[in-house]
């Protein structure tokens, strides 16, 4: 699984979670915030991402993450640490 | 706005009362998005507290901010609660509504997550957003409900969305409890405060007294379902407690 797998399927939960999004082509350098996403959105974005890569990264090392490219590393790493 | 009780601290908590008879209290935590921390709970007591010492208020409408009705426990409280020091207050918050001596209108424009939406369940007219989010998140803390949530929910939302809830700790929107619950409304988030306030005029055409009556009868179900439930949920939790990972999951999991 590698990183431009986990950026389409993150921004496909995007663009089906979050309400009133108009943009198609989302900017992976932006947080969802600038989307507007709710906290409760940005969960639910992580949670069902997780779930479809079969992958567990705990919120508290979420937290930190500043934009969506480093969700994609966070879920991209959990996913090598799984493959060992 | 004006709080008839000093306890009530105005940052968190607003008491509004009209001359037609309604009370509005105001959860309105900004920074804090609503979360059950000691000082909310205290403020959000000491306002239906007030309320029961203002003799001509016929109708409470209970409501949040436009994003977040209530958020439910902080981490603080949930990490007080894995160390054993369960703040009985905070658990016990949904009795505020039941036992209100007048009837209590939800007007949940906001999220609300895990004890925020057990509070709101409690009311005796419920609102929601349709695309806002409502969940019963505790098994995600490695926490079996509580609040009353695990008898209370099934009774309001139906059995099967409830399990489901408690189950899965995932979160639905408004518009998915639409048809299948005893939601009063489901409506868009900017009509949820206005048809609240119609309710409430309608409830306050009729007499405090026979108000009073009604509410006392129609809440003691609930009331004697919310003590059971209290009772199992406590024991419950003590079992949980004994699981030295559930202070690790609430770490773990807890989304700042």
């Amino acid at each position: 699984m590698d990183r431009a797998e986990i950026l389409s399927v993150i921004k496909r939960n995007i663009l089906e979670i979050v309400e009133d999004i108009d943009e198609s082509d989302l900017d992976p350098q932006k947080s969802m915030k600038d989307y507007g996403a709710t906290s409760l959105d940005i969960v639910e974005v992580v949670s069902s991402s997780m779930r479809e890569l079969r992958v567990k990264v705990p919120r508290s090392e979420l937290n930190s993450i500043e934009n969506i490219d480093g969700l994609v590393d966070a879920l991209h790493a959990a996913a090598l640490q799984k493959a060992l | 706005m004006a709080g008839l009780n000093n306890d009530v601290d105005p940052r968190l908590i607003a008491v509004e009362h009209s001359d037609d008879g309604v009370t509005t209290i105001q959860m309105c935590d900004v920074d804090g998005r609503n979360g059950l921390s000691e000082e909310f709970v205290r403020s959000l007591k000491s306002a239906f507290h007030s309320v029961e010492q203002t003799p001509h208020v016929k109708a409470i409408i209970l409501c949040g901010l436009q994003d977040a009705f209530c958020s439910g426990a902080t981490r603080n409280t949930l990490e007080k609660i894995s160390d054993g020091n369960v703040p009985l207050e905070e658990l016990s918050l949904p009795a505020l509504l039941l036992n209100a001596q007048v009837p209590v209108i939800a007007a949940m424009e906001g999220d609300a997550v895990g004890g925020g939406f057990a509070l709101g369940l409690a009311a005796d007219i419920i609102l929601m957003a349709e695309k806002s989010r409502y969940g019963l998140n505790f098994v995600e803390f490695g926490l079996t409900p509580g609040m009353g949530a695990t008898r209370i929910a099934p009774l309001v939302l139906g059995q099967a969305i409830a399990h489901e809830l408690m189950y899965t700790a995932e979160f639905r929107r408004g518009r998915d409890f639409r048809g299948h619950s005893s939601i009063n409304y489901v409506l868009p988030k900017d009509e949820v405060m206005a048809k609240a306030k119609d309710v409430a005029a309608r409830i306050t055409s009729h007499s405090r007294s026979t108000l009073q009556l009604l509410k006392t009868n129609l809440a003691a179900e609930r009331c004697a379902v919310f003590k059971h439930a209290r009772e199992m949920e406590t024991a419950m939790h003590r079992v949980c407690l004994e699981d030295r990972l559930t202070a690790e999951r609430i770490r773990r999991n807890y989304a700042e």
